[in-house]
């Protein structure tokens, strides 16, 4: 996927499991796997805005650009 | 996001079509059976009677009005009455096999609709309308519809014309009821726009599975 989510750096940094962020952020752990499996086709901004504060990051913390 | 659907219409809707389905059941077994006995040559009992009402028009040569049933019955076929159609009453078995199977078409013909139509409301109640398989639901119904929309009218019509060569009335002339054959024509206007309205609301269909999906992955 040209835009890479690497939500395991932060989730290792801040030493929370996936299944504490779904809680955290109010997505459920399907969907956070789809996310973090790049099978996402968009993200919201809401969402975004949720898991950064949780993890207390920069969205560039865990988007990453590849162009492809 | 997605909930369930259990509204009062929902449920009425579900009742309805339930009881549709076995009413479409019992009919075409007892259409298939009748046509089986039919074909295996069984003997009906004098009360099995089968009333046709045909688009046939029946002008008396004297001013004798045309409600009233001739004296004289001709062979194979009853006349009953007379208006704009004309009731009769098939008795050769060439002819009631011919019947069953246009009334067997269409009853098949509408139990598979009653069972697609069943299949898109479990799905739309459980709350995904725009799953993969609706849009081709619709779409055999469409098709369904629209193919024989014509049947249903038009076999009436070819009956009535085989009806005519054998249907001799002394005292009176026949023909096919154009008006009759009119109002046919215009019911099989009506089916077939119902059918590509049908196909259209499948395209719309797909375009709302496509949605659902993007939707879907967006986190």
């Amino acid at each position: 996927m040209p835009i890479n989510v690497n939500l395991d750096l932060m989730l290792v940094r801040r030493k929370m499991s996936l299944t504490e962020l779904s809680g955290r952020v109010g997505v459920t752990l399907a969907n956070l796997s789809v996310l973090k499996n790049g099978k996402a086709r968009a993200v919201r901004f809401s969402t975004l805005e949720a898991i950064c504060e949780a993890l207390d990051c920069q969205p560039g913390d865990i988007l990453e650009y590849t162009g492809e | 996001m997605n909930g369930t659907n259990r509204s009062t219409l929902a449920r009425t809707l579900s009742f309805i079509l339930a009881g549709l389905w076995y009413l479409c059941l019992a009919w075409n077994a007892v259409m298939l059976i009748f046509l089986i006995a039919l074909i295996g040559g069984v003997e009906m009992p004098e009360r099995v009677k089968v009333f046709v009402p045909l688009p046939i028009n029946v002008t008396y040569e004297n001013a004798g009005g045309a409600d009233r049933t001739p004296a004289v019955q001709p062979e194979g076929v009853a006349v009953v009455a007379g208006h704009t159609d004309v009731i009769v009453n098939v008795k050769e078995v060439k002819d009631r096999i011919i019947l069953t199977i246009a009334v067997l078409l269409l009853s098949l013909a509408a139990l598979l609709i009653v069972r697609e139509l069943r299949a898109i409301l479990r799905e739309v109640k459980s709350g995904r309308p725009f799953s993969a398989e609706n849009p081709r639901r619709l779409r055999r119904i469409g098709w369904l519809v629209l193919a024989l929309g014509p049947l249903e009218g038009g076999w009436t019509f070819w009956m009535a014309s085989r009806f005519l060569d054998r249907l001799a009335i002394p005292g009176a002339t026949l023909s096919i009821n154009p008006e009759l054959h009119l109002f046919i024509g215009d019911f099989n206007f009506n089916s077939i726009l119902l059918g590509l309205l049908i196909l259209l609301i499948a395209q719309i269909f797909e375009l709302g599975v496509r949605l659902q999906e993007e939707q879907d992955l967006t986190i």
